[in-house]
């Protein structure tokens, strides 16, 4: 159900983060459309976690470059650009415009708070809220996460509530204000697939009831295929791949999204005995060693010297005339086709 | 409360019991093999005999064995009877109750001075970890670690009281002066010395939990919530640092009273650790065993009064 629109909601250009050495984050573009689900896809040291940080302004010590621009509140046009914010008033932003939540929702809560402290900080944080009202509006949270009983959690620690009711309340942190973009970093990660998919299903309904857009933040693309509209690969701290969901797990364009494919398992493969399981070999090279040529090419089956190696493969749309758009970073794409 | 909790407070107790019991005899042992007599002082007594001193010692109950007078005094301190100084016959607990004030007093302001000073650098140096300040708060901490307190105390008295004319060199008071004013110029040098010294004993433990703190993802998410740097820092970092403090209090704080023995010293600072020097140069056992004791029950009271109060802060303990 992605909603087209011709300005996106957050437009990332050119993004470049650094810690003083290597470029861990490099060249990262794409954008996410109003109330979009989008999953950013990679393996670890990808740059998923570090570009949506430098998004959230919560990286520190960091060299960001490039842009980040969020699109005006709906009827208050003017675009923020989120790079080089100054803190105050990219404070004011988080919470209220974008938001995040995180793999552990333990250690994401505030262990010596009641969850009914928590969310009336953030509330008193963001809404002029008080004293009934405030505490009618947490109930209200809590209930549109799915928890069974509002009023008497309100009065609960952390440490009392199971890995998947602590996810919630962190969601329900995370929404309090309305934020238009909800960054999720494996929120489901850490949680035991039932309720894994409990909490997919509650932050795919959070989105249709709202309208807030979603960046989903994952390794695993069953839970990618879960939950999003479209998927953006990303490898080496690049974009390789930008396909919406039903192409990119139908035929996915950048040998190394079939490669992430084929990795995952299926109950086919488990059946196999993990059989035809394949894993891309080698590693990711290291913000060091990426080279100017494609990062994918020492790792590639189908890596051609002289095209392949020759230089750093550009973005190209494939889409044909009147899809959506997909891009890929391949030289070969075209070839390779199925 | 089940059986099994009444086991263990009385278990806790019982422990404790036995501990300040060893502590008596290991101090009464030790003090009566220190050389010295507390007769030695009466030998010089112009007019004194062998039969007169023997008298004194009968009276003192020097002449019995060891144990005899062990368990004289075992039993004196059970049935509130603290026995008497040898050097004026005053009850010993009054003697210390009217040192006590004195200690408190100094042991107060070197408390708020160093907790103030060592909490700040602790979170300072956690909040700027691995940058310059982390670095100077850590020397700084180090350097106040290594210094002697008499070296400390008689450096301030050069500089501040001989050079400078600044403050007194001791005692709480000048002479017909009884003004809140002067005591406080007459407490702020052994404040300051007792406190500085325990600045490190603060600001690393500070260092070390608050830096605990700030790198779980809580610090993190409640930024991504948009809550601000100070609300954080107030509200998450320091209660969540303070509380693990309060056990360390419970173990520190007695020795505020091992520091004020050298510290009043230096400043002639009328307190129970000048008390027990003081009674200790004179061999009068009876003050400087009440006084021996009366700090382990404080250790043992204040670790207690500790735990108590850890639990009650703690909301995760409550629930």
């Amino acid at each position: 159900m992605t909603r087209k629109t011709t300005s996106p909601l957050l437009s990332v250009r050119n993004l470049t983060v650094s810690f003083g050495g290597p470029d861990i984050v490099d060249d990262l573009s794409f954008e996410i459309g109003h109330g979009e689900i989008v999953a950013l896809v990679g393996e670890s040291g990808s740059g998923k976690s570090v570009g949506s940080l430098a998004v959230m302004g919560l990286l520190e010590n960091a060299d960001i470059r490039g842009s980040a621009c969020l699109a005006g509140a709906q009827g208050a046009g003017g675009d923020t650009e989120l790079v080089g914010l100054p803190a105050r008033q990219m404070r004011a932003l988080r919470g209220r415009r974008i938001s995040m939540i995180f793999q552990d929702p333990l250690s994401s809560l505030d262990p010596l708070q009641t969850i009914g402290s928590q969310i009336r900080e953030v509330l008193r944080a963001h809404t002029p809220l008080k004293g009934p009202a405030l505490r009618a509006r947490a109930i209200a949270l809590l209930e549109q996460v799915g928890i069974v009983d509002p009023e008497g959690c309100l009065t609960l620690l952390p440490q009392r509530l199971s890995g998947g009711m602590r996810q919630r309340v962190m969601i329900a942190l995370a929404i309090a204000a309305e934020p238009d973009l909800l960054f999720a970093d494996e929120p489901t990660t850490a949680l035991d697939v039932t309720v894994q998919a409990q909490v997919l299903r509650l932050l795919k309904g959070l989105r249709d009831q709202t309208g807030m857009a979603m960046v989903f933040i994952t390794h695993n693309l069953a839970v990618a295929s879960a939950i999003a509209d479209r998927v953006i690969v990303l490898y080496a701290g690049q974009v390789v791949e930008d396909a919406p969901a039903e192409v990119f797990f139908r035929r996915p364009a950048m040998p190394y999204s079939r490669a992430l494919l084929s990795a995952a398992p299926r109950l086919e493969a488990v059946m196999g005995g993990y059989g035809h399981l394949e894993a891309p070999r080698g590693q990711v090279p290291s913000p060091g060693q990426r080279g100017t040529a494609c990062r994918f090419a020492s790792r590639c089956d189908d890596v051609r010297e002289g095209v392949c190696l020759a230089a750093m493969p550009p973005l190209v749309s494939i889409a044909g005339p009147g899809e959506t758009n997909h891009t890929v970073r391949c030289a070969r794409w075209e070839e390779l086709a199925p | 409360m089940g059986s099994g909790n009444i086991l263990y407070v009385l278990r806790l107790g019982g422990l404790k019991l036995l501990l300040l019991l060893l502590v008596s005899i290991a101090g009464f042992v030790l003090l009566h093999l220190a050389p010295g007599d507390p007769l030695s002082q009466f030998t010089l007594a112009p007019g004194m005999t062998a039969e007169r001193l023997a008298q004194i010692a009968h009276g003192m109950g020097l002449d019995q064995p060891l144990w005899r007078q062990y368990l004289h005094w075992l039993y004196g301190i059970m049935t509130g009877d603290w026995g008497r100084s040898f050097r004026d016959q005053a009850p010993v607990l009054g003697i210390i109750v009217s040192h006590l004030a004195a200690t408190v007093e100094l042991g107060l302001a070197a408390l708020a001075i160093s907790f103030t000073l060592g909490v700040g650098m602790g979170l300072l140096g956690a909040l700027r970890s691995g940058r310059v300040l982390d670095d100077v708060t850590s020397v700084v901490s180090i350097v106040l670690f290594s210094l002697p307190t008499f070296w400390l105390g008689l450096v301030f008295i050069y500089v501040f009281s001989v050079r400078l004319h600044w403050f007194p060199t001791g005692n709480v008071s000048s002479p017909g002066d009884r003004s809140v004013v002067g005591y406080l110029r007459h407490l702020a040098l052994p404040a300051l010395t007792l406190g500085l010294v325990s600045v490190p004993v603060w600001s690393r433990y500070m260092r070390t939990f608050a830096g605990e703190i700030l790198k779980q993802d809580q610090i993190r998410t409640a930024r991504a919530l948009g809550l601000s740097s100070g609300r954080i820092i107030v509200h998450r970092l320091l209660r969540g640092a303070l509380l693990p403090m309060i056990p360390v209090a419970g173990i520190y704080l007695p020795t505020l009273l091992s520091g004020a023995l050298v510290t009043e010293t230096v400043f002639s600072w009328p307190g129970i650790g000048r008390l027990f020097l003081d009674s200790l140069q004179y061999r009068d056992y009876p003050v400087v065993m009440g006084v021996l004791m009366f700090s382990a029950i404080l250790v043992l009271l204040s670790s207690t009064l500790a735990e108590l109060v850890h639990h009650a802060a703690d909301p995760r303990l409550r629930a």
